[in-house]
């Protein structure tokens, strides 16, 4: 969805303003990319500071998981700079990849869960992959982190008995199954009932507290967010149009943020994609 | 020359020459995806229990498939080859030309093309799957590689369970002959069995039997997992995927088929 060119006149949150890259534990600079000639960013700079939550947020399409994959070295950017804990992601060679991901935890749009596998043996599968750790301590892991999330009675279910809900759940308990230094979140409101999102919500605040870990969020979800984050990054057409955290976000008069938080139709942001005027488009059917 | 018959002589060699070099890269691209299989081929034998389990769904649930058509590709061939014997008063040989057929050529071809299409197509569809519902992204951001844990067992699962499989084919097959044969036609079973056992040598025609079951097992594997991997990950490109595993495995074995047995024929010196 592309942004009217008068978004930025009238911004009150800046969208080039950078938190402390002394205390990042992300950062990217100038980040550029496309999915062959698709150009999907266009020079995204955003900073996520070690022990916050931090939402990406933006409509569909507007590239915010694409950011989550330059993160964790799936995607390589056609240029700028995509720093973690101060390595540059894109220069990494295959094993030092891996072992920077070994300390990142994911939960995927749809879980992603391991559908061969019971819901304990995909909590255990991170564990069993990277430790050799006894299984009878991996057990008591694999409980430790399904009581987090509320799920220790469902170990032995399968992911298809599972309801949206209680995926999500499991696959969040999954991406901290090792205790990661950094968790990403595609979509985690996605498709939930009021009660499991809120549930969802507050468990990521509660476990990147408790544990102190950076957390990025990427959503839509403008409400469930604000509740929960520290700071919110807002993705359009590939670049950051505003950014601030919630308390601004919510005094914000800029029209793009506005229109995101109010769910405005009209705006900034287009609902149509672009066409020829309508009243053309039928009579060319016509004639 | 007209402008537009060169016009259409440039469209229909571009057209030559993009499917070639599409055909040329995709080769390329197979090749490096072995060496990355072959790689991770040490990790993936670590965790052995993964190709056992492999070996399971590839080999264990293609049996039924397998036994059957074994059986009755076998009683076919003696009735076949009864009725061709019979008129040069040969007919003690069917045995041995049950045998030879299944063994050197009939089990190892058919049992890969129903391997291709019970064991490969679905293959295919579960790593697609497992593509189309990030599960393969999920392990790359665990830090676990997807070759060596879901691409390679199943690779070599497909290597070991072919020779397995064309083997119980082939036995199958010489039991169904044996049905027909001595059973409901009548030919002597010591004259059956005995022609058999002297014209039928481990050497050749057994070990071609075996390198043939190997090679089209590799293939069958290969052309399964590649696809899978690289299928697009919607509900279309898993089923277009899946299609293109069985079509390009049975043409594959077909053309692999020939390609061995001129090379084995060359050298038995026939």
């Amino acid at each position: 969805m592309p942004v009217a060119a008068t978004a930025d006149k009238h911004a009150t949150l800046s969208p080039t303003r950078r938190l402390d890259p002394a205390a990042a534990a992300i950062e990217l600079n100038d980040v550029w990319f496309a999915y062959d000639r698709r150009q999907v960013l266009r020079g995204i700079t955003m900073t996520v500071p070690r022990g916050k939550i931090v939402a990406i947020m933006g409509g569909s399409g507007c590239g915010k998981t694409t950011i989550l994959r330059l993160i964790g070295g799936q995607l390589k950017p056609k240029k700028g700079k995509v720093l973690v804990g101060g390595q540059s992601v894109p220069d990494l060679e295959p094993d030092a990849l891996y072992a920077l991901r070994r300390k990142f935890g994911m939960l995927f749009q749809f879980g992603a869960l391991f559908t061969d596998m019971t819901v304990f043996e995909n909590i255990a599968f991170p564990m069993r992959e990277h430790t050799d750790l006894p299984e009878s301590m991996i057990r008591d892991l694999v409980l430790m982190k399904l009581d987090a999330v509320g799920l220790r009675g469902a170990a032995q279910l399968m992911p298809a008995e599972l309801s949206g809900g209680m995926g999500r759940r499991v696959a969040l308990a999954r991406a901290i199954a090792l205790d990661p230094m950094l968790v990403m979140y595609d979509e985690p409101f996605a498709g939930l009932d009021p009660i499991s999102l809120a549930v969802v919500g507050q468990l990521i605040r509660r476990l990147n507290d408790a544990l102190g870990i950076t957390s990025i969020v990427v959503t839509h979800d403008v409400y469930e967010s604000l509740k929960i984050v520290d700071y919110l990054y807002f993705v359009s057409d590939g670049r950051i149009v505003a950014s601030g955290t919630p308390d601004e976000v919510r005094a914000s008069s800029d029209p793009f943020v506005r229109q995101f938080v109010d769910g405005q139709p009209d705006g900034p942001v287009r609902f149509h994609y672009p066409a020829p005027p309508y009243h053309k488009a039928l009579l060319a059917d016509v004639q | 020359m007209s402008s537009n018959t060169v016009s259409d002589l440039t469209q229909a060699l571009r057209r030559i020459g993009g499917t070639v070099t599409g055909g040329v890269e995709r080769l390329g691209y197979m090749a490096r995806f072995l060496g990355a299989i072959l790689w991770q081929t040490p990790m993936a034998l670590r965790r052995l229990h993964l190709t056992v389990r492999e070996i399971y769904f590839s080999g264990v649930l293609s049996l039924v498939i397998i036994l059957m058509s074994g059986l009755f590709v076998g009683m076919v061939l003696a009735l076949q080859g009864y009725e061709v014997l019979r008129r040069y008063g040969a007919q003690e040989q069917l045995g041995l030309v049950v045998a030879l057929s299944l063994v050197r050529e009939l089990a190892p071809v058919i049992g890969g093309l129903l391997f291709a299409s019970r064991a490969g197509s679905a293959i295919t569809a579960e790593i697609g799957l497992m593509k189309a519902t990030e599960q393969l992204s999920a392990m790359e951001m665990m830090a676990v590689d997807p070759i060596a844990r879901v691409i390679a067992p199943r690779f070599w699962a497909g290597i070991i369970s072919m020779p397995l499989l064309v083997a119980l084919f082939s036995a199958l097959g010489i039991f169904g002959g044996y049905l027909i044969g001595v059973r409901m036609i009548g030919i002597d079973a010591g004259a059956f069995w005995g022609q058999m056992q002297a014209g039928v040598k481990f050497w050749p025609d057994i070990t071609n039997g075996i390198i043939k079951s190997i090679v089209f097992g590799a293939a069958v594997s290969l052309i399964a997992v590649l696809e899978g991997y690289d299928a697009k990950p919607t509900a279309e490109g898993v089923s277009s995927a899946t299609t293109r595993t069985v079509v390009i495995s049975s043409l594959a074995i077909l053309a692999l088929d020939f390609v061995l047995t001129a090379f084995m024929f060359r050298g038995v010196g026939l």
